[in-house]
């Protein structure tokens, strides 16, 4: 810009001889176009300034269906049980941090992305660059039923292009802990790793970017492979991510337990 | 009367219910259901739907994205239902506008007080009673104005109509044309009938003559059968030739089996199925596609929002999407879809956007767009985890053959489909055993063997071949060769057995039969059906008669119904991709392979978004 104003200096200096020109490129025009140059720039570096800081600042709740995020959702954000059903759409609500030791609060967005398998990849594609915790919700009580399905979304998601470049930090809350059949959470990640084990072979030998790729930004690649190559999966042998257990139950349970959220609740300040 | 009434918003929390005598259970089950097969399914342009005892009808609110549900059981004949839907609507809407503008933290936190107000509306609706009908008076029928038209045909012209049958069956078509178009009595294809008809009448003679000349020329012709010749016939059907010692069951002069250097290379690729790229399909546009679409979903913020409130915001109502969908329906026709399926999308499309408030920047043209694009990925999306591989292990674990079935119309590359999957499960590690069920198409097995043939030579493997072909010749039951293939399997520790039935077309009710008898009798791991992309219009019937006849002519209570789709000469089609709609939304099971050539490396999966792009391009 300065450059731009130099070469109008010069200009007029080589065009003295044009007194049509030099009427026109008096003092008052050039601080002018000046100041509204200064006003644009300003302008810009503001809206830069306010976009980066609504970056990234969403916590988002997936699992498959029928695991309780809704219901949990509903919990952390109002305080209040909610019948639910099947979503079909996001649900989406701020959400205050409690103090931490400097007395300051966080604003983070809560988003509940639906579990059906036909919607949930494009509504994640929508909120994916703005994550910056993954809440994955499991079903205790039916964990070894749903044990194939879960593992392969853990899968799709830790080898996802755009998770894979923001690293969030990653919560498996084993929910509905007020259930009798409910699993406890050690024993829950002993069933995804051994699952997830056999997962990241078959599943790598679906897809491939082995010639020019497909250029699908969402196509989990085979160049990623989950783990240690010669060991069995563990959760701890992520460089990438941090992924931690923890229970939970969203629902008054049979012996009229209390509602346990605590832990989810702690993870969240942490972020 | 009613078994309960649901007030939900789509993202899944209830904002008010009515059960009756107050069990929360009874409605959660069935409300799920109905989402799940209606609205994932994108069949909301029907009204009602039926799980088991109770009749559901529902309306959808996209204006605050509300869903009411109403169910009752299906023997009652509730006639108010559909006036109690629309009351209960205006009046929880108008109640409750502003809890539901304000957004999710709102409509958690607020308190939904509606049920005084639904028992009074309920009360209301139960004692208006619709009168019957009206039976029309014989002056208001159709018949006695007819009459009424003929006579003032008689003034101009009169004919007599006994003596001239054929000046009266030309007159009146044209007559009801001059007088009355938009009756349409008679329509174009009738009058095209009645003059055929009227030719033929004419000139009777000619046509038997032909028929004579017909016979004369070529008596039947006796059939040769392969294995019913006598010894007399020896000569005729002795195609052996002891001179010719170069063919060997068509390998002619072909060293290694029949295999050449460049299908060797085949072996070098990865284990991987890649992923499906459509044609035309310019690499910019898939990259940018995921950009945009969330930046539109996003809310528009800031400077926006300010002249949202000065400008007025527009809803959408019926005639204004039915032009936009009416487009939208001729292009996907254009691309291939099927023609009731593309209406039956449209109609859902309409049910999904009809009320919706749109934004201020924001045409009626780009959201339609949007919202059919969402609703075709989420058709070719599968509802269920598709991983064969993972099953194979699972069967594996408990030494059982994982069994896979191939069914479909004649000649969509069932064959040639099922040696490409071998060629992958081999790729993987597999021991593939191949079951030749096809036991009436000549050159069937031999087809077989030589694929057989070609896997070993790609995949040699010591003492026990990784694949081998299980065949008991032509004219056998196909259900009881696959039973013994599917024990051999087991005996000799092979994987996976890939049966290969015969095409059949699907009215020929014997046919449909002895498959439903295969698949009950082997009670195979996957049933997958072949289909070719060239498909139109068939596509629908083709799936809906196999689905149909497994369902029917098996005497389970669950029956085993097809569960995957193989979509077959994908690389004929250019971008005419409409056929992979066709199938999934008829059947609802996901496409599993896609087949894109004729050799072995030609498998892909399927790709939703690029394929939805190439769609609606």
């Amino acid at each position: 810009m300065i450059f731009c104003c130099d070469v109008l200096k010069i200009d007029m200096m080589t065009f003295t001889s044009y007194p049509d020109l030099m009427d026109l490129l008096d003092d008052s025009n050039i601080v002018m176009i000046l100041s509204t140059i200064v006003i644009i720039l300003l302008t810009t570096i503001l809206y830069v300034l306010a976009r980066g800081k609504t970056e990234r600042s969403s916590v988002l709740f997936v699992g498959i269906s029928g695991a309780g995020k809704t219901q949990l959702f509903a919990q952390l954000v109002s305080g209040q049980t909610k019948e639910t059903v099947t979503s079909l759409k996001e649900n989406e609500a701020m959400y205050n941090t409690s103090a931490d030791s400097s007395g300051k609060t966080k604003q983070l967005t809560m988003v509940d992305i639906p579990g059906s398998s036909s919607i949930r990849s494009q509504i994640f594609d929508n909120f994916k660059s703005k994550v910056r915790g993954l809440l994955f919700v499991v079903d205790s009580g039916n964990a070894q039923r749903n044990i194939k399905d879960v593992a392969v979304f853990i899968y799709q998601l830790l080898t996802d292009e755009i998770v894979n470049k923001f690293q969030p930090k990653i919560l498996i809350a084993c929910n509905k802990q007020d259930l009798l059949q409910a699993k406890s959470k050690r024993v829950i990640q002993g069933l995804l790793e051994n699952e997830l084990n056999t997962v990241r072979k078959t599943q790598s030998a679906r897809l491939s970017h082995e010639d020019d790729d497909t250029s699908d930004a969402t196509a989990s690649g085979s160049t990623v492979f989950l783990g240690r190559k010669n060991e069995s999966f563990q959760f701890q042998h992520l460089n990438k991510f941090d992924v931690k257990f923890c229970e939970c139950s969203g629902e008054v349970g049979e012996e009229n337990g209390p509602i346990e959220i605590d832990e989810v609740k702690q993870w969240i300040d942490s972020l | 009367m009613l078994d309960f009434f649901t007030i939900f918003s789509k993202s899944g929390l209830v904002l008010w219910y009515y059960a009756f005598q107050d069990v929360k259970g009874n409605f959660t089950d069935p409300v799920n259901a109905f989402i799940k097969s209606v609205i994932l399914q994108e069949r909301g342009g029907s009204a009602a739907f039926i799980h088991g005892t109770v009749q559901m009808k529902y309306m959808q609110d996209n204006e605050f994205e509300l869903i009411f549900v109403v169910g009752y059981q299906k023997i009652l004949t509730l006639s108010y239902v559909d006036k109690l839907i629309d009351d209960v609507h205006r009046s929880f809407r108008d109640r409750y506008r502003q809890q539901l503008l304000d957004g999710t933290l709102a409509m958690l936190t607020a308190d939904f007080d509606f049920k005084s107000t639904f028992a009074h509306l309920l009360k209301n609706a139960e004692h208006v009673t619709v009168l019957p009908k009206q039976m029309k008076g014989f002056s208001e029928s159709k018949k006695s104005q007819k009459t009424i038209e003929s006579l003032k045909i008689k003034k101009t012209e009169p004919t007599s109509k006994k003596n001239d049958r054929r000046n009266s069956e030309i007159e009146k078509p044209k007559a009801a044309e001059v007088i009355d178009p938009p009756k349409e009595e008679v329509n174009p294809d009738e009058i095209a009938r009645r003059i055929e008809e009227f030719k033929r009448k004419k000139t009777p003679k000619a046509t038997k003559t032909e028929k004579k000349q017909k016979k004369g020329k070529t008596g039947k012709q006796m059939r040769i059968w392969d294995q019913g010749g006598s010894a007399k016939d020896a000569a005729v059907l002795d195609y052996s030739n002891p001179n010719d010692t170069s063919s060997t069951n068509g390998h002619n002069g072909r060293a290694n089996g029949g295999i050449t250097e460049e299908e060797r290379g085949w072996i070098q690729g990865s284990q991987h199925i890649q992923e499906l790229v459509v044609e035309n399909d310019s690499e910019a546009e898939t990259a940018a596609s995921p950009d945009v679409a969330p930046s539109n979903r996003k809310k528009s913020t800031g400077i926006f929002n300010l002249f949202s409130n000065l400008v007025g915001s527009k809803a959408l109502s019926k005639d204004d999407l039915a032009n936009v969908l009416k487009a939208m329906s001729e292009h996907l026709i254009g691309k291939n879809v099927a023609a009731e399926i593309a209406e039956k999308m449209c109609d859902s499309v309409s049910a999904k956007l009809e009320g919706k408030v749109l934004g201020t920047f924001e045409t009626i043209a780009s959201t339609v767009k949007q919202s059919l694009q969402e609703s075709l990925v989420q058709i070719l999306t599968p509802k269920r985890r598709v991983d064969i591989l993972r099953d194979v292990l699972e069967a594996q674990r408990v030494s059982r053959p994982y069994v896979i079935a191939f069914c479909g119309v004649n000649g969509v590359g069932k064959s040639t489909n099922l040696a490409k999957i071998s060629f992958w499960l081999m790729k993987n590690g597999f021991r593939v055993l191949i079951a030749a069920c096809d036991t009436f198409r000549a050159g069937a097995v031999e087809q077989l063997r030589t694929h057989e043939a070609r896997l070993n030579s790609l995949y040699p493997d010591g003492d026990q071949p990784k694949c081998r072909l299980y065949e008991k010749g032509y004219g056998k039951d196909a259900a009881h060769i696959a039973m013994q293939a599917i024990n051999a399997a087991k005996e000799q520790g092979y994987d996976i057995v890939m049966i290969d039935t015969a095409g059949r077309m699907q009215d020929n009710e014997p046919l449909m039969r002895s498959l439903s008898k295969l698949v009950t009798v082997n009670s195979p791991d996957l049933v997958l059906f072949v289909g070719e992309a060239l498909v139109g219009n068939e596509a629908v019937d083709q799936l809906q008669k196999f689905n149909q006849a497994l369902a029917d002519h098996s005497n389970m209570v669950n029956p085993h119904c097809i569960d995957g789709i193989v979509l077959t000469k994908f690389d004929t089609i250019d971008d005419k991709v409409g056929a992979a709609i066709s199938m999934t939304y008829t059947t609802g099971q996901p496409i599993v392979f896609v087949g894109t050539g004729q050799s072995y490396p030609d498998l892909r999966s399927l790709n939703p978004k690029a394929v939805v792009n190439a769609l609606l391009k």
